[in-house]
């Protein structure tokens, strides 16, 4: 998918460009937010959330990397962000629903739509882990391991370099098997 | 250990979810309502009800102020006046010129 040639008539404004960006690029910065942000509601609003801070701060890109690997920052930034405040909200409120709050962190569960019928169980785990890992080993292994997308592919989106993501992989290996082994 | 590599590996070959049929109309309308915010930043400011509820507080504040401040002035001229021409009459300064 190459949509590098709509990156001047959205510098210029153009809304039609706007539209052609959203319908190219929807599915791929959705699922990126999916797999963050694991609920499909609030994916489908920062993905939304997306797309407009991509029009207002498209004055921002350069050209330097391609415009898909450009929205793809956004968007991995943007989910992340909504796990963080998530989070910091939930720690505001723990005080007063302390109890509540403990109960629907260990009941909550994100099915993916995507997974094939006899691995739901398996990955209902596996996603349930991975909420636990740092930012950027969360970031490395769904890129790798569940976007499939290669280690050079990924260096680029977190602007590292080959070893750095082999080194974040085997970091989320790692923890996700010490997590699942506790279990 | 087996079960372990299974989870580990249960995500591979995940087929992509699709947004809702309506994703793109309802991003386009979020991008209208995010221009307009960046341009007509009042007007988001003008509905939400406590902006418009401290407006109206601090224009009916400064009525009050400013009605009582005239109110105020006024008479204090009036007794001004009053008292100069008296003191005036009573030295014989000039008559028929209101101080």
């Amino acid at each position: 998918m190459n949509i590098d040639h709509l990156a001047i008539p959205l510098q210029n404004g153009d809304r039609r460009a706007f539209t052609e960006l959203v319908n190219a690029c929807q599915t791929m910065v959705y699922n990126v937010v999916l797999n963050i942000v694991q609920q499909a509601e609030e994916a489908e609003d920062v993905a939304q959330e997306v797309f407009v801070q991509a029009f207002l701060s498209i004055g921002n890109f350069r050209g330097e990397a391609k415009l898909t690997t450009w929205l793809y920052r956004i968007a991995l930034s943007k989910a992340l962000e909504h796990n963080r405040k998530k989070k910091a909200r939930k720690r505001w409120g723990f005080f007063r629903t302390m109890h509540l709050d403990e109960a629907s962190e260990t009941e909550s569960y994100f099915d993916h739509p995507g997974v094939a019928l006899d691995k739901k169980e398996a990955a209902t785990i596996l996603f349930r882990a991975l909420r636990q890992l740092p930012e950027q080993q969360q970031a490395a292994f769904m890129m790798i391991k569940i976007q499939g997308m290669s280690y050079t592919e990924a260096a680029e989106i977190l602007s590292t370099s080959v070893k750095g993501i082999e080194g974040l992989m085997h970091r989320a290996k790692s923890k996700l098997k010490s997590m699942l082994e506790e279990k | 250990m087996k079960d372990i590599e299974a989870i580990l590996n249960s995500a591979d070959g995940i087929t992509p979810a699709d947004p809702t049929p309506f994703f793109t109309t309802r991003t386009q309308a979020r991008l209208d309502v995010a221009l307009d915010k960046k341009t007509m930043p009042w007007l988001f400011a003008a509905k939400r009800p406590v902006w418009v509820a401290a407006v109206l507080l601090v224009c009916l504040v400064a009525n009050v102020v400013i009605i009582k401040s005239a109110t105020t002035n006024s008479i204090d001229n009036n007794s001004k006046t009053t008292e100069v021409n008296g003191m005036a009459s009573e030295f014989n300064f000039i008559s028929g010129y209101s101080y």
